[in-house]
C-alpha cells in the first residue's frame, strides 16, 4: 500500500486500542460494556493488516498467543459466573456511586468479557485473511 | 415451474410487508405506556442492589447471567469452527499444488 | 413522533427479504440475512420507548425522577445478545462460502443448482 496508508495506520493503531480498552474498563458507568470495546480493538488491528499485508503483521503477533488467551479467558469466565454469589459483596465496596471503583464485580465480568470477545474477532479475521495469501 | 415458486414467495413477503407498514402508521400505540411490571422493577432496584450508574449492564451480568455465559460459549464455538475449517483449507492447497508439480 | 422507525424497519425488512430471494450469488444472500436482523432488532428496541425520556443510566442530575422517565431496559439487553450470535452465524456462512468455492469452482446458486453426482 501508499506510504501515506501505511504510516497513518501505524500512528493509529495503539489510540484505538487505548479507546478500545477505555469502552470496556468504564462498562458500567457509560454506555459500552464487552461487545463494543472488544469489536473496537479488533477493528484497530483490522485497519492495521489491512495497510501493511498478512505476512508482516503475522511477525508480530503470534498465532498460539491468541489461542492461549482465548482459552483462559474462557475458564475465569465460567469460574467468575459461578461462583458470583460468594463474591459479590467481597470484591468491590457498594458504598460510593458514579465513580469507577463502584459496582461489586462488574468492572471483572466486563474485563474479562471483553478480551474473550476480541480474541474470538481476531481469530475470525485471520483465518478468513490468511486464505487469500500465496 | 421454479421461476413461478420464486416469484410468488418474493410477491408475497412483498404484500406482508407493506401490510405490516401500513398497520403500524395507523396504529403505531406502542410508544405510550404507563407501568409496565419487569420494567419497573429493574428500574426500581437495579442500581440500589448494586450500586452501579447503567441499568442495561446490570440486567445482563446480574439478573441475566446465564443468558451471557450462553451467548459467549456461542461466540467462542464460532471461532473454533471458523479455524478448524479454515486450517483445513490451508493443507489441502499445498496438498493439490504438489501433486501436480509431480504429475 | 415514533412513526419515523417503523417506517424504517419496513423498508429494511423489504430490502433484506428481497436480497435473500432474488439474488443468485451466496455473498449476496449472507448480506441480505444481516439486513434483516438489523431491521428486526430496531424494531424489537422501538417497542420500549417512552414519549419524553432519557437513557437508563443514573447520573446525580436524575436520581431523583429516575424511575419515572426511563426508557425500558429490558429489550436493549436482550438485542445485545442477538447481535452477537448473528455475527457467529455471518463468519461460519462466510468461512463455508469459502469452502465451497474452492471445491466447486462456482459460488453461484443457479449453477450449484445443476450439479449432479
Amino acid at each position: 500500500m501508499n506510504v501515506i496508508v501505511r504510516t497513518g495506520a501505524k500512528v493509529m493503531f495503539p489510540l484505538i486500542l487505548l479507546f478500545g480498552i477505555y469502552v470496556i474498563v468504564h462498562g458500567h458507568t457509560t454506555p459500552g460494556g464487552t461487545f463494543s470495546g472488544g469489536s473496537i480493538m479488533a477493528g484497530g488491528f483490522v485497519i492495521y493488516t489491512l495497510a501493511h499485508g498478512v505476512r508482516k503483521t503475522e511477525l508480530d503477533l503470534k498465532e498460539i498467543t491468541i489461542n492461549v488467551l482465548k482459552s483462559v479467558s474462557g475458564f475465569i469466565l465460567i469460574i467468575l459466573i459461578l461462583s458470583e454469589l460468594l463474591l459479590r459483596a467481597a470484591l468491590v465496596p457498594t458504598e460510593t456511586l458514579f465513580t469507577l471503583w463502584s459496582g461489586s464485580s462488574l468492572m471483572f465480568f466486563n474485563i474479562v468479557g471483553g478480551v474473550m470477545v476480541f480474541t474470538g474477532l481476531l481469530m475470525i479475521w485471520y483465518t478468513i485473511a490468511k486464505t487469500d495469501v500465496e | 415451474m421454479n421461476e413461478k415458486i420464486k416469484l410468488s414467495v418474493g410477491l408475497g413477503c412483498i404484500v406482508i410487508v407493506l401490510g405490516f407498514m401500513v398497520f403500524s402508521i395507523f396504529n403505531a400505540d406502542f410508544a405510550r405506556w404507563e407501568n409496565k411490571s419487569i420494567a419497573s422493577f429493574f428500574i426500581d432496584q437495579g442500581w440500589r442492589q448494586l450500586s452501579a450508574s447503567n441499568t442495561v449492564t446490570t440486567i445482563v451480568w446480574e439478573y441475566r447471567g446465564y443468558d451471557t455465559l450462553g451467548e459467549e460459549t456461542v461466540l467462542f464455538t464460532a471461532a473454533m469452527g471458523v479455524f478448524a475449517i479454515g486450517a483445513g483449507l490451508f493443507l489441502a492447497e499445498k496438498i493439490q499444488s504438489t501433486r501436480e508439480v509431480k504429475a | 413522533m415514533i412513526y419515523e422507525a417503523y417506517l424504517a424497519v419496513a423498508v429494511l425488512l423489504g430490502i433484506g427479504i428481497f436480497c435473500i430471494t432474488y439474488k443468485s450469488n451466496l455473498v449476496k444472500k449472507i448480506i441480505g440475512l444481516g439486513i434483516f436482523s438489523n431491521g428486526l432488532h430496531i424494531f424489537f428496541m422501538a417497542i420500549g420507548y417512552r414519549d419524553g425520556s432519557i437513557n437508563p443510566i443514573v447520573t446525580p442530575a436524575n436520581i431523583q425522577s429516575f424511575p419515572l422517565y426511563s426508557v425500558d431496559p429490558v429489550p436493549q439487553a436482550l438485542v445485545l445478545t442477538s447481535i452477537v450470535i448473528d455475527m457467529s452465524v455471518t463468519a461460519l456462512a462466510l468461512i463455508i462460502i469459502i469452502w465451497v468455492y474452492r471445491r466447486f469452482g462456482t459460488a453461484e446458486s443457479k449453477e450449484l443448482e445443476n450439479l449432479r453426482g
